[in-house]
Formats: structure tokens, sequence, C-alpha cells
């Protein structure tokens, strides 16, 4: 890549130019945009053959290795995750050195560290070790891993297309949009989590892009696999007012389980991490072992991804006491995968953990409250939804999921409530959400959307303030104005025009016309194009100011529905004080969460 | 600066043709090969499916529910949207008695298809079981205008509005199975024992005049089913057509002689008709005959009830018992013949009081005024002064009826030939 190339599209733009394609040898020129966009379908289609390949393997995997039963053998529930525990880690640690993890914080890594590469081989490695350890019985998911498989296909192809970095980085996200969305068969999730996760900003160009690649892969997984939605789930009737308080109730309890998982994973990874080198040869073989165990004794549910589980859940085949045990026990096993290292995600298991604790609490409330009646398949969904926003720290994902895995739009307000509860009690108690703590245990600073989401905004009302010098009119001579100003500490002089316009001269402009005789002239004489300040609003964000100060020491706010109203004046001194005290709020409120 | 060719402001670069199409032609690879392992792997999980979709049929059918549901959830595994296998699954659930969770699943499976015929009647079966009659009723109509996928859907539609019908006349909702029976019979198809079979739930639901439309159509299928000539018998003497009850019961007894009930309803025909005096093809004289035997038939039963109705209080009173008398049963049916027409025509007319009730002193002088009227006719009751005064005649009949009218009232269901004329009495008293 030619580093003195413009690449920045902000840049093009201002020199009014934009890239380019050339074929040789005609030379005929194609805009990139467009050709970006013709791109992420092409990316959205690729990811979506990967992701059916991938989700054929892992499938194959566990009817080969496990058994084509939902009840394997004893033996092979103790013995096949064991085995291919030491395979995979034998992969991982010889021939696919940085295929760990789920996948979206190698994803998040491309965009914001490698310019959008990620090694072929990694996704390669991916895909192999996923399916092995997912088709085993390992308890993660195939959701992050095509994830990373689709935005290791885009990243492939942009390099070998040599698009400039800009899209390079840009690209590895659409093709993490286009393989979440085939996993999930959910193309409104999968943009939404890439927006909201990796991403973390909307902008046209890459919505448009974002989009068309989920679609086309959504359309490729459907071409192979169906459209059904991934559950199927019991009629749920018009939600009785009075019954949001017992979702409400799911949600305190999602909450504090999103946390309980979190903390197990973070403690428990950090512990493995830090354990001799030689221990991680063993690590996935002694996690296949545990979950075997807990297969063998009798919850094979807690295996692999779970969906036939969340379905038979949904379907109310479990007592909420069984509910609650799978719930428990796919905690620690889900925990014990990840932490030994080996490749898989966590969103499926996060759903599973979300239904049954869904359903458990809904079985219980229709114990104790005879009364209720939304379905326990409600709960089961709400419950998906609600440890989704509490672990995955995704609100507005884990809402769209619920509805788009379900197909069923009549659950929307529950939803809403139980994950919103769940979020709010998940951030209140582990204030770093799941993924920024993973990858800085890995050593890796990348952004935190949430903490960026929660940036608070300063606006310009932050930092205006009365105007210090008298307001005079066009009417008034220079020299009083000059003496005006001289009585101030005011850079400048602003005085309205009779249309109402607001004009500024400063102190040197002012002494210059009283030196050239010009005293006794009326300041609306005086007037040029140099004396008409940009207009501030109160709402504006304070940034705006900042773009306009070095020309205008003193800038007016005036009010939005008449601008002859001035509401105050910044400069900028008001604008590092609005930003230093911001700062000081935001270092306190931070320090207070950590002490708490 | 494009960083290939050096041009100023194009801020493009190369990309080779030949590069393109080594990319289109890789990913159509791919395509092609992504589709060969989908072929083979949808086969694979399909024949998995099966296998273990067969092997719940046979657990099902062997009476194994809770292993057929174990493989046809392995067969869900493998085809998790499979209607059939839901389907399936839902119905050895309920076979195993788990009736909550077989619903959840029809009840999903019911969403996806509303108008499914087979799901309606699975989710009427189990709201019946629970209780739940509005929604048994209301998925025993979605499975009746529904979609029977099997082709055999006027076959099932009779089926289910059968079964129907038996739910509502567990339910006492007579009317109801009534206009389901009606709906019903256009549906039925050309055999006797299923028009039999309507014609005895007709009956059930007291509509007597269809209940012999469809028996008269079961024997003119088949004229020696002696069960549908017994249910004609039954309809047409509800019906107070006696001589064709007799007709039918007749045919009905010699073709199945081990009929009791029915020959004891033959003989209440047989006996209704020998006392008659309003029976087509009789003289004058045999007129006044019958309407003399039945004046004496009523003497003798006003006269036998005001001597019982004259005991009761004083055995009450010797007893010194605190019960009422009016609460005293009345005496058991002789034979079964006896309930079973009482049965019988209780669908039609009021039936005969349960209990004796107590002769109160309005009732007492009553019967005493009957027994009384009836004494002083007896004198003038011959058989030439009847057969010449018709004004006589009538008297008689209608001392006769009032007779047998108050003493069923007072002491209870008659035997025999007083039976006979309390039907004609009610017969009468009809517009």
């Amino acid at each position: 890549v030619n580093e003195a190339a413009p690449s920045v599209p902000g840049d093009a733009s201002a020199s009014g130019k934009r890239h380019k394609l050339h074929f040789w040898p005609s030379r005929h020129l194609i805009r990139e945009e467009p050709f970006f966009l013709i791109m992420a379908i092409f990316i959205g289609i690729l990811s979506g053959l990967a992701v059916v390949c991938f989700r054929i393997a892992y499938l194959s995997v566990r009817t080969w290795l496990l058994s084509t039963s939902l009840t394997p053998a004893p033996a092979h529930l103790l013995l096949v995750p064991a085995l291919a525990g030491i395979v995979i880690a034998l992969l991982a640690i010889y021939v696919f050195p940085r295929v760990r993890g789920s996948g979206v914080n190698q994803t998040k890594a491309a965009l914001y560290i490698y310019n959008g590469h990620i090694p072929f081989r990694t996704v390669v490695g991916k895909f192999i070790c996923s399916a092995l350890a997912i088709g085993s019985g390992q308890s993660l998911g195939p959701e992050d891993p095509s994830l990373q498989i689709g935005a290791g296909i885009a990243s492939l192809l942009g390099e070998k297309l040599q698009l400039s970095r800009e899209r390079l980085r840009l690209i590895a996200p659409v093709g993490a949009a286009a393989g979440l969305a085939a996993a999930f068969n959910a193309p409104i999730s999968a943009v939404l989590f890439v927006i909201e996760e990796v991403i973390g900003r909307w902008s046209a160009g890459v919505l448009g892009a974002v989009v068309l690649a989920a679609v086309s892969s959504v359309v490729v997984e459907r071409s192979f696999l169906g459209s059904e939605p991934l559950f199927r789930i019991p009629p749920i009737g018009a939600v009785n007012p009075g019954e949001l308080l017992a979702y409400a109730v799911l949600g305190v309890v999602g909450g504090i389980a999103s946390v309980i998982f979190a903390k197990m994973i973070t403690y428990f990874r950090l512990r493995l991490k830090n354990a001799p080198a030689w221990t991680q040869h063993f690590q996935p073989g002694v996690a296949g072992l545990l979950i075997g165990l807990i297969g063998y004794l009798g919850f094979p549910q807690v295996m692999g991804a779970g969906y036939a589980y969340m379905d038979q859940a949904m379907h109310s085949q479990y007592d909420w006491q069984m509910l609650g045990i799978l719930a428990g026990l796919k905690i620690l096993a889900t925990t014990i995968s990840f932490v030994s290292g080996t490749p898989g995600g966590m969103f499926a298991p996060t759903l599973f953990i979300g239904a049954m604790l869904g359903g458990s609490v809904g079985a219980l409330e229709h114990h104790l409250v005879p009364h209720l009646t939304g379905p326990i398949g409600a709960y089961c969904l709400v419950g998906m939804g609600t440890l989704f926003a509490g672990f995955i720290r995704a609100p507005m994902t884990s809402v769209f999921m619920v509805l788009e895995v379900s197909g069923n739009y009549t659950i929307i307000v529950p939803v809403i409530i139980s994950n919103a509860i769940a979020y709010v009690i998940s951030r209140a108690i582990q204030p770093v959400p799941i993924f920024d703590e993973l990858s800085r245990q890995s050593g890796l600073d990348l952004p935190s959307m949430e903490e960026q989401r929660e940036q608070p905004l300063l606006r310009v009302e932050d930092a205006m303030r009365a105007p210090r010098a008298p307001l005079l009119t066009g009417e008034e001579p220079v020299k009083v104005a000059l003496r005006e100003l001289e009585q101030s500490t005011e850079p400048l002089l602003l005085f309205r025009l009779p249309d109402g316009i607001w004009r500024g001269l400063t102190r040197k402009k002012l002494a210059e016309l009283a030196d050239q005789g010009d005293a006794e002239m009326a300041l609306k004489a005086a007037t040029g194009h140099n004396s008409l300040p940009p207009l501030l609003h109160p709402d504006h964000p304070l940034d705006t100011a900042l773009r306009h100060i070095y020309d205008w020491p003193l800038l007016p706010v005036v009010h939005r529905a008449d601008p002859a109203q001035l509401q105050g004046v910044v400069s900028l001194p008001d604008i590092l004080t609005a930003y230093r005290r911001a700062a000081g709020d935001h270092g306190r409120a931070i320090s207070g969460t950590a002490s708490q | 600066v494009c960083r290939y060719c050096g041009e100023q402001g194009s801020g493009g670069f190369h990309v080779r043709p030949l590069f393109l199409v080594l990319v289109l032609v890789a990913a159509a690879a791919f395509g092609a090969a992504t589709i060969f392992a989908a072929r083979l792997y949808q086969a694979k999980q399909q024949q998995l499916g099966q296998m273990y979709f067969g092997r719940g049929q046979a657990a099902l059918a062997a009476g194994q529910p809770e292993a057929a549901i174990q493989d046809f959830r392995n067969a869900l595994y493998y085809s998790h949207d499979d209607p059939q296998y839901r389907l399936r699954l839902a119905q050895a659930l309920a076979a195993a008695n788990r009736t909550p969770e077989a619903q959840s699943y029809l009840l999903s499976l019911w969403q996806d298809e509303p108008s499914n015929s087979t799901v309606n009647l699975q989710l009427a079966r189990l709201a019946a079981k629970q209780g739940e009659s509005q929604a048994a009723l209301r998925y025993y109509h979605g499975a009746i205008y529904g979609f029977w996928p099997d082709g055999q859907a006027t076959e099932r539609r009779g089926e289910t509005r059968l079964e129907l019908i038996h739910y509502l006349l567990t339910l006492h909702d007579l009317t109801q199975a009534d206009a389901e029976l009606i709906a019903l019979t256009p549906e039925l198809p050309r055999r006797a024992a299923a028009h039999a079979e309507v014609g005895r739930l007709f009956l059930q639901t007291g509509d007597a005049s269809r209940a012999l439309e469809e028996f008269q159509r079961a024997v003119r299928l088949d004229p020696r089913d002696a069960s549908a000539l017994w249910g004609a018998g039954q309809a047409a003497f509800q019906l107070r057509q006696y001589r064709p009850a007799q007709r039918y019961l007749d045919r009905a007894v010699r073709l199945q002689p081990r009929l009791p009930e029915a020959q004891a309803l033959l003989a209440t025909a047989r006996l209704i008709l020998a006392l008659n005096p309003n029976q087509r093809g009789l003289s004058s004289r045999q007129r006044a005959q019958r309407i003399i035997q039945n004046f004496q038939y009523a003497q003798r039963r006003v006269n036998e009830c005001l001597s019982r109705t004259a005991e009761q209080p004083a055995a009450a009173a010797a007893s010194g018992a605190a019960q009422p008398a009016a609460s005293k049963p009345a005496p058991a049916p002789k034979n079964a013949a006896s309930g079973l027409m009482a049965k019988l025509l209780g669908k039609v007319e009021r039936p005969p009081a349960a209990t004796t009730p107590a002769p109160s002193p309005a009732n007492g002088a009553d019967l005493q005024q009957l027994a009384q009227q009836a004494a002083q006719l007896q004198r003038g009751v011959r058989t030439y002064r009847v057969e010449r005064d018709p004004q006589l005649a009538d008297s008689v009949m209608n001392l006769v009826a009032r007779i047998e009218l108050a003493t069923a009232q007072q002491c209870g269901a008659p035997q025999g030939a007083d039976y006979a004329l309390l039907l004609l009495a009610r017969q009468a008293e009809e517009p």
C-alpha cells in the first residue's frame, strides 16, 4: 500500500476528487464507492457460502464423532470432547496460533489495529478448530466464529483488490456482518451488532455496505438451509400489563446472571492465561473432559450450541428446576470451554443460558402466581434477549435479535423492559463489558463502544456565558465601541444591525479604524464580510465552536427561533474550562465506579 | 496520485481484469462445492431424520410413548421445522400424558397453520381432556372446517364431527349436538352402520323424527340390520307412530331375538294398538268395546292408587318417620323394559315422576273425585250405549285419560295396559 496516496475519503472529497479504479489495460475508470457496494454483495455471497460450509462441518463432526442421537453413549461423552480438545490445542499452538477466542475482538482488532487485515490462515484455523470444538460437544457457539470467517474473507478480498486503507479497514466489519447474519439467519441483528459493537458509528457509506453484505449472505444461507427462524415458539397473545412485572423480575435475575457469567469468564481466563505455557497443551482437553463429565452425569443438553434444547425449553419440555440447573451448568460449561482457549463463540451459549433462565423464572412465577397467562416459551425468548443485553451488552441488538430469531413481534414490550433492566444491572455491577475486558486481558487497547456511547456530549450551552462588554447597535460610533471594549476583557465587540444580524469587530480592527480617522463613523458603516461571525446555538456540540474559535475569539450564541436574540457568548477559555470540568466529572465518575 | 500508475488526481489503483475473473471463477467453484456438500449433508440429515421418525412411529404404535418421544426429538434435531415430526412428537407426548408439553408443540404448529385439521383435532382432544370446553369446541370446528392433508377430507371431517357430537353429548349440549348431526347427515357414506349410528345420536339429542329418517335410510341400505330396525322402532315409538314402530320392532326381534328391550317395547306398541279406540278400521262396536275395556282398566287403576295413598300416611305415622312421605321413592320398575321406556319416552314428554308424591289433600280429593265419577259412570257404560252415543264415548275416554294422568302423577309409572293408556292419554293431550 502506497502510504503517500490519499486514502481518507474526507481528504479526497475536500479536494473534490473521488477514488477511482483503473482497469488495466483499458484504463477504464470505475468509482470506488459503488464498487465497494458491489463488493459488499460479493462478500456477503462468499460469507454466506462459508457459513453454510461451517454449519455443515460442525454438525457433521457432531454426527460422526459424538452421536447421531441427542443422547450420546456414555463412552463417547467422556472421550470425544477430551480427545478433540487435545487435537484443538495442538492445532492452536502449532498450526493456527491466532485462532483462540470468539472472533469478535479479532475483528475489532483488524479494524482498529491491523488496518483491516485478518490472516487467512487464522480464518481457516477458526473454521477447522471451531467446527471440531462445537461438534465434539464443547459448550461454544458457531456465531462468533462465523463473524470472524466472514470478516476474514472480506479482508482477503479487500487486500487482493488493493483497496484503499480506509476501505480495507471497513471491509472487515462488512464481512463480519455477513458472517453473523448468515449464522443467525438474522440480517437486522447482524447489522445492528456490527454497528453497535464493532464500528460504533452510523454513516451512510458503511451502513449501505454492511446491509448489502448481511442481506446477500442471508439470502445465500436461506437458499441452502431454508428460511425458517431458528426457533419455533408457541403463540404468544397480548401481554397483560400486570404481567410485565414478571418480566421485570426476569430482567433482574438475568442481569445478575450476566454479571456472574462475565465475572467467571474474566476471572478464570486471566488465571489460565497466567498458568505455565505447557498447560495450554492440555487446557482444551481437560475442558472437554469436564464438559463430557457434565453430559455423562445426565446433562448432555449443555454440550455444543444447544439450539435443539432451547427449542425444547420453549415448548415447556422441562420443569423450572431442570431449567434452572441447565442454566447454571451452561454458565459453568461455557466458562470452562472458553477460558481453556478453545475457539468458539459465546452467542449461542448466552442464548441458551437466557432461554433456560427465562423458562425457569417464568415457570416458577407461573407456579407461584397461577393466573399468569404468558407461555413458558415467551419467558424463554425474553430470557434470551435479557442475557444477551446483560452479557454481550448490545442492547439494541438484543431486542431485534429476539424478534428476528423467533419471527414473533408480540413479545417486544416485555423484551425491552427485561433487557433494559438486565443491561442497567450489568453496567452497574460490571462497568467494563465482557469483550472489552477480554481484549484488555489480551493486551489490546481496543475502543470500547459502550464507553464511547456513554461519553458525555458537551454542547455550546455548557460553555456559554453572558457577554462582559455592553452590546451596541450599528448606529454607535467606532470611538464609543473602542472605549467600551477597552474597559472590558472581551477580545471582540458584538453589535447588532437594524435587521437583527449580529456583527463583531476585534479590538485591533477598531483601533485601526480610529487611527485612520474614522472614529466618528457609525459601526454599521465600518462592517464588511470580515465582521460577520458564525452564529452558534445552545444545542450545538461544543466541537462546532472549536472549529471557529481560531478566527473568531468570541462567538455569539443566538436563539434558534430568533437570531436577533443573543443568548450568550463563548470564547476559547470558556470552551477549555467546559472540557476541563467535564473531564473532571467523568474521571470522578470512573474512579467512583471503580472503587465500588 | 494513483498508487500504481502515478496518474495525478485519480486516487485509484490497478485491478487486473484477469484477477477479477479468477476471483469470480474461484467464487463459482466455492459455490459449486458448497452446493455439493450441502446436498450430501441434507440427504444424510433427511435419512437420519426419517430413521428416527420411523423408530418413533414404531414405538408409538407399540404403546411406548416415552421411547417414541426420544426418537421424535432426535428426528426433529435433523429437521427442526418438519411439521410431521413435530406433530408426531406432540402425539407421543399426549400419549404419555404430558399434556402441557404436547399442547405447546401443537400450538406452535397451529400458529404456523391454523387451518390444519389434524393439529386442530389434537388440540381439541387435549382441551377436552383438560376440561376446557370452549377451546375444545373451537378446535373441533377448526378441524372440521380446516384442511386435511391426506386427501381423505370428507371421511375425516365426518369422523371429527362425530367425535365432536359425542363430546357435546357428554357436555349435555343437546341443541348444539343436534345441529352438528344435521350438518353431518349429508356427508354420511352410504353405509347402513353409519346411518344407524347417526340415528342413535339423533335419538340421544331427542330429535326422533330425524332419527327415524336415518334409521329408515339404514334399513333401506341393509334391510336385515337388526340394530337399525330396533332404532327405527324406537324413533317411531317416540313419534307415537305405533304401527310402524310395531312393524320395525317386530322385524328387529325376529332378526335378533336376544333384544329384550325391543321385545318389551314391541309388547307395549302392540298393547297401544290393541287399546286405541281411535284405531282406523275399527267397527263402531269394536271401538265401543275398547272404550269399555279402557274404562275398566282406568277404574281399577284409580281404585288401586287410592288404596295405596290411603296406606301411605298410616304407614308413615306408624313408623314415626320424620321424613315426609313426599320423598319416598317410587316402586322400582318391575323389569328392564319399563325403565327403558321411561327413558325413551322421557325424550319427548314429561318423564314419569321419579318419586311417588304424597297425596296432598287436594290431590287425594282429585283421585277420590275421579273414582266417584268412574263409579257413577260405570252404571251407564254399556257397549250399545257407547256405540250409539259419541258424547258418552268421548266423556268415558276423557275420564280414562284423566285417571291415567292423575294416577301416574300420584302413584308412579304404570305398567302394562295402564301404561299404554297413559301414552294414549298424553297423545290426546297434544295439540
